[in-house]
């Protein structure tokens, strides 16, 4: 899928508790080319990785996260969140190239 | 008596389950972009008889990945063959969508393939059919054999007999099919001098190095490959096994993997398909 890069998908629970933990889920269609490889030619592929991950909360930042060339291609990742108040939860992947994909979704909370 | 009164009717309840199943589909329905029919999680139902898919010996983490359709890698491939279903192409201007509608209008479609085609003669796997699709209604240029579109168009229409047991044919015109399907698996080749048999037959079971030897069942084809980071067609998988055996790998589409095809759907017959699989 290395030239159909981007289409990220973001999924948390449909309504959460105030103050439960629940799960975020995201993958991303991308190469994530080490850098470390080398064509039939013997060349190296040259690296193209997501070198930075950015989560935020209704505007609010949470988390910020360095990637590096040992992470898989189609990057997967899920973390526990906790929240107090609902919003737009967005996530953001730094390219390497200096494309950003980004993906939001609305977070529900009751009490 | 009494407890008669408290007895509720079998057809209201029943008429109850209905509505509370279409209640939940409806809402999940919604919630994900894009959706396949569900898999069944129980692992009982991926064991028919002798046959048993290779989701039961695959790590439960790879399993979790197979049945969540944001952790499966493969649903990115169906996303993006969901664009290219109301792309118009070729001479013909016509798009997927224009004749099929929506993609669920194929479920139970891929159940049968490969089959033999209308001129009686040509095996055609699901991937040749999409091809002759577009060659014939849309007049475009095929999809080479193991391109990313072909492969995403192969698992979205395959995909949507998720769940639906595997029922190919080997009756007919299609016997010679199989009988040349069954004398490539038992075949000896390479420098090993090993066959399919040898391996997902008679060492079945058996470990190779830190494996386990599986049936080598196709249901789960297009497959994920965590190995491959990538989606690939049940010939890339064939090329990939003979390499290992140190035999030379055959052309995509080249007749000993057509009828392999046909030998391995049969060797399936009843297990559900699970396309997108993931395994290692």
């Amino acid at each position: 899928m290395t030239d159909a890069l981007g289409s990220p998908r973001l999924k948390v629970p449909a309504s959460v508790r105030r103050g439960e933990v629940f799960t975020v889920k995201s993958i991303l269609a991308h190469p994530m080319e080490s850098g470390l490889r080398k064509d039939e030619h013997g060349l190296l592929i040259p690296r193209r990785i997501v070198r930075q991950v950015t989560v935020s909360l209704d505007g609010q930042e949470l988390m910020r996260a360095d990637w590096n060339p040992g992470i898989s291609a189609n990057p997967y990742w899920e973390f526990a969140l906790k929240a107090d108040h609902g919003g737009l939860l967005v996530m953001e992947w730094h390219d390497d190239d200096g494309s950003l994909y980004r993906a939001e979704v609305a977070v529900t909370v009751v009490p | 008596m009494m407890t008669a009164a408290f007895t509720v009717p079998k057809w209201r309840l029943r008429w109850f389950l209905d509505l509370l199943a279409l209640t939940l589909w409806s809402s999940t329905v919604q919630a994900a972009e894009v959706a396949l029919p569900s898999l069944p999680t129980d692992l009982a139902a991926y064991r028919i008889g002798q046959s048993y898919s290779g989701l039961l010996i695959a790590d439960p983490t790879t399993r979790e990945m197979e049945w969540d359709d944001v952790a499966n890698p493969g649903m990115l491939w169906v996303e993006r063959a969901q664009a290219l279903w109301e792309q118009r192409d070729g001479q013909a201007g016509k798009a997927c969508g224009d004749c099929h509608h929506a993609p669920a209008s194929l479920r139970g479609a891929a159940t049968g393939y490969p089959q033999v085609a209308a001129d009686g003669k040509t095996l055609h796997t699901l991937e040749d059919r999409i091809n002759q699709c577009r060659q014939q209604q849309m007049q475009a240029a095929p999809w080479p054999y193991d391109s990313d579109a072909l492969v995403a168009m192969t698992t979205l229409v395959k995909g949507q007999s998720r769940g639906l047991p595997m029922a190919v044919r080997i009756d007919g015109p299609a016997a010679r099919w199989f009988r040349r399907g069954e004398q490539v698996y038992q075949r000896r080749i390479g420098l090993m001098r090993l066959s399919c048999h040898d391996c997902h037959v008679t060492l079945e079971g058996a470990s190779l190095r830190a494996e386990q030897l599986s049936q080598g069942q196709s249901n789960g084809f297009p497959t994920y490959r965590l190995k491959w980071q990538d989606l690939g067609s049940l010939q890339r998988r064939f090329r990939e096994c003979n390499s290992n055996i140190k035999a030379e790998p055959l052309p995509y589409g080249d007749p000993d993997y057509q009828a392999l095809e046909l030998y391995l759907a049969w060797r399936g017959n009843g297990l559900p398909i699970e396309t997108p699989a993931v395994r290692k």
